[in-house]
């Protein structure tokens, strides 16, 4: 045991073995979390759809108790099935906790299996692949859309940093001072992917699919990357994890009541800021060709957009790729906005004061849950507005909002220089 | 020493890929896997760039050459008829001389690379130095760094005839001038964008003022161009 | 053609600006969830369902049979008048009628016990195929004897798809016995 524990403590000593491994398990953990939150998305925009059109969603797929019916009698008495399978006698404790929970009863769960169900059934499907496409392209074109979001979530920072005896470790996988920026670069690049679909299918609907989501994506990249300019200007540095440390101490970009928060310069701040909030945002929407911006994928005159003639796990990848692109987009409005990982109200520092581990938990919590509320907003604003005519977005992105964030640049330079 | 060892390993990795990706530009015949080697050499300059530290060049490289300028390629590429231009192109008289202009472009680069990495390193400027001594016998065809080895030599001294090496601690005593010892010492990441932004706002000033211009003039030359002049 | 030029609503700046209608909308989206999560939507008691969301109905527990209208097209079936007689004379129409081409007839004599010979000709077979059929009652319309209908029958489910096909036998047993239909052959019995 000691001699585990000192080779332990030796390998976490040496400061590139130390770095090492706390960067896979940070790794390992942001993949987890993005992919269980494409999951997740995916459902939450069934269900909150569902909800606004008055239905239940999918509300079906639960635990398939209904599964050892098949086993045992015609009645519906899967709790006693269950109970005799693991030889659990009735009465017992046990089976009555299992009553009161309700086993006896199929437990659909609020249908949160549904989405797991959904991707085996992608697996399972036809693998089609048409004989008039370009075939490298085909099969290339779905990697790049999904590949990007992945990468692009590196910088994310989701809970501040920790002292621990070995060192600090800060709770983002690359702590690059370019943090934002890489994330734009890096997203950008699933145009390659869209556009490639479209080309490589060799069929009308989805090259026109392909050549709206790369005009689209360019236009609205320029106005993403000069709405988030007054925000650097404010905080002084490009780095995120610095950004979010100075959110915590001095109030949210958007709720800036505590700290250096309260003097009359941020104050003054929050006409620029709200603006750029609004067109980041809607940037961001773009980007992520979501609704009313889905023009690439836009059923009513291109039947299925760049996605036309892929099929199965092929189809799946861009669908992934596209609500991989979404939790990306709502994490960096998070952390750039919204305050990233922090509570807020100065808990930070006492959270922190009693027990790091204790606060970045938290922190890494409340990240979840505003990821959660930013989700839910995309999903509330897809089934609420309409879609856009393709002339009217690109006017949107090159005649309002370009002008609108050179603009504002200019009004945060006036206010940060003559407001004190 | 591993550190270096380790960014050295990855510089030649990354440069070898550009360098085949670079030629794979050149030497495929379809026009959209051409632009898709080149977005991938653009991808791989940026690594190196990283890889040197200068994470603002890199992450700008990526915006802006391989998330727009080449998206713009491969949307005018695209548009092509592939078929026809997968077709062998036809002799003409202009081919023969091809070989000779490769070989003079390929020997004005060999040579540029040569006189003006071996100059700056140790050494390069006593007399018995063979780089020297060719370069001098050359050195009259206006060459730029050869006529002025005398500016070079105290950055080649500095070097000390390996690749500069990225010193956070004097970046961050030059930028802060009250700083402590111990905090400069502590300082692990390079402030390239800044070092970046005063250069280029303060000594490139007005150069980097007139590029703006002429591109705004080249945008408007465009768009005065694409836009159709009505008859009536 | 006269047209009639269309007054467009002239906007505001607010309208113009997007944002404020954008809220409200928002604020509607936003009121049809809450009040679906209550159990309080429009027409919730009509539909009585159990899922305790929305109005819809939790399909297989739950069904409309009942309330399905007159006109409602479903699975179309043969028919035996109120003698018991196969209206059916094979002249095939249904079948050439038929946008989907699910019917197929095949054309046979009446058979000799039957009451009424006049008709002459009867199916020998009669298939429809429900991978095909549309449900559009075209066969229904073109039909001149009143022999076949769309029934209320909806949930049409197949593990098999050669059982996709309907013979003569099932469709008329499925048709059962129509009341109230004109009997033009009684007269030249």
């Amino acid at each position: 045991m000691d001699a585990i524990c000192n080779w332990c403590d030796a390998l976490l000593s040496n400061p590139i073995w130390f770095y090492l491994i706390t960067t896979v398990l940070k790794l390992v953990l942001m993949f987890a979390v993005i992919l269980a939150f494409v999951v997740i998305s995916v459902w939450i925009e069934r269900r909150v759809a569902g909800w606004i059109q008055d239905r239940p969603g999918p509300n079906r797929a639960g635990l398939p108790l209904f599964l050892l019916q098949r086993f045992g009698s015609k009645e519906k008495q899967p709790l006693k099935e269950l109970l005799h399978f693991f030889g659990i006698p009735e009465g017992s404790c046990i089976a009555k906790l299992c009553q009161w929970l309700r086993f006896d009863r199929e437990i659909p769960f609020f249908g949160l299996i549904q989405p797991c169900l959904d991707g085996g059934k992608l697996f399972l499907k036809q693998e089609l692949t048409p004989s008039y496409v370009r075939k490298a392209y085909f099969i290339v074109a779905p990697m790049l859309v999904l590949g990007p979001p992945m990468v692009a979530a590196a910088v994310i920072p989701f809970a501040s940093s920790v002292e621990t005896a070995y060192g600090s470790i800060s709770m983002c996988v690359a702590n690059l001072g370019i943090g934002p920026l890489w994330v734009f670069a890096i997203s950008g690049l699933s145009v390659y992917g869209l556009t490639l679909a479209g080309w490589a299918s060799n069929s009308k609907y989805p090259f026109i699919g392909g050549m709206r989501a790369t005009a689209q994506l360019i236009s609205y990249e320029v106005a993403m990357g000069l709405s988030v300019i007054p925000l650097f200007m404010m905080f002084g540095t490009l780095n995120l994890q610095e950004i979010v440390q100075a959110q915590a101490a001095n109030g949210w970009t958007l709720l800036p009541l505590w700290g250096e928060g309260l003097s009359p310069q941020r104050w003054a701040l929050m006409l620029p800021l709200l603006i750029s909030f609004l067109v980041f945002v809607t940037c961001v929407f773009a980007e992520a060709n979501r609704t009313p911006f889905d023009m690439a994928e836009c059923e009513t005159d291109l039947v299925g957009g760049y996605h036309t003639e892929y099929s199965s796990m092929k189809f799946a990848s861009f669908f992934m790729g596209e609500y991989a692109a979404m939790v990306i987009g709502s994490a960096i409005v998070v952390t750039l906005f919204l305050g990233g990982w922090s509570i807020g109200f100065g808990a930070d520092a006492a959270l922190a004061g009693i027990c790091p581990w204790l606060a970045v938990c938290c922190q890494f919590a409340m990240f979840i849950l505003k990821l959660l509320a930013f989700i839910f907003f995309f999903v509330w604003v897809r089934w609420t507005l309409p879609r856009f005519r393709w002339d009217q977005v690109m006017k949107l992105g090159w005649l309002v909002f370009l002008e609108l964030t050179v603009a504002n640049i200019f009004l945060t330079a006036a206010v940060l220089y003559f407001v004190k | 020493m591993f550190e270096s060892a380790f960014c050295q390993i990855v510089f030649y990795i990354f440069a070898l890929l550009a360098a085949g990706c670079a030629l794979g530009v050149v030497i495929s015949r379809n026009p959209v896997t051409s632009a898709m080697n080149m977005a991938l050499c653009f991808g791989f300059v940026a690594a190196i760039f990283f890889g040197l530290g200068a994470q603002f060049l890199g992450i700008v490289q990526l915006i802006v050459y391989a998330g727009a300028i080449l998206v713009l390629f491969l949307f005018v590429t695209m548009m092509l008829d592939i078929k026809a231009e997968e077709k062998p192109a036809s002799r003409n008289c202009w081919l023969p001389s091809a070989p000779a202009l490769g070989a003079v472009l390929i020997g004005t680069v060999f040579f540029g690379l040569v006189s003006n990495l071996s100059l700056a390193l140790p050494g390069a400027q006593d007399s018995g130095c063979p780089a020297k001594a060719l370069c001098s016998s050359i050195g009259e065809l206006a060459l730029s760094p050869t006529a002025a080895p005398a500016a070079e030599a105290p950055a080649a001294a500095r070097f000390g005839g390996a690749l500069p090496k990225l010193d956070p601690a004097a970046a961050a005593r030059a930028l802060k001038p009250g700083i402590s010892p111990e905090e400069a010492a502590a300082a692990t990441s390079y402030p390239d964008v800044k070092l970046l932004a005063q250069c280029l706002y303060t000594r490139y000033n007005i150069a980097f003022v007139i590029l703006g211009f002429a591109l705004l003039a080249g945008t408007v030359g465009a768009t005065a161009l694409a836009r159709r002049i009505r008859k009536n | 053609m006269a047209y009639l030029p269309l007054k467009r609503p002239k906007f505001s700046l607010l309208d113009r600006l997007y944002v404020v209608e954008l809220v409200k909308g928002l604020g509607i989206t936003l009121k049809h969830l809450v009040l679906s999560l209550l159990g309080k939507s429009r027409g919730k008691k009509d539909f009585n369902s159990p899922s305790g969301v929305g109005v819809c109905m939790q399909f297989p527990e739950q069904r409309w049979d009942e309330r399905l209208p007159e006109y409602y097209r479903g699975a179309p079936v043969l028919v035996r008048g109120e003698d018991g007689r196969e209206r059916c004379v094979s002249c095939q129409l249904c079948e050439f009628i038929c946008p989907a081409r699910a019917i197929k007839v095949t054309p046979g004599a009446v058979e000799p016990s039957a009451s009424c010979q006049k008709q002459e000709k009867a199916p020998a077979e009669f298939e429809i195929d429900m991978l095909r059929c549309i449900y559009c009652g075209m066969c229904q319309e073109a039909c001149p004897e009143q022999a076949i209908f769309l029934s209320k029958e909806y949930l049409i489910t197949l593990t098999d798809r050669d059982r996709a096909v309907r013979n003569k036998e099932t469709l008329y047993r499925l048709g059962g016995m129509r009341k109230g239909l004109v009997n033009k052959w009684n007269q030249y019995k």
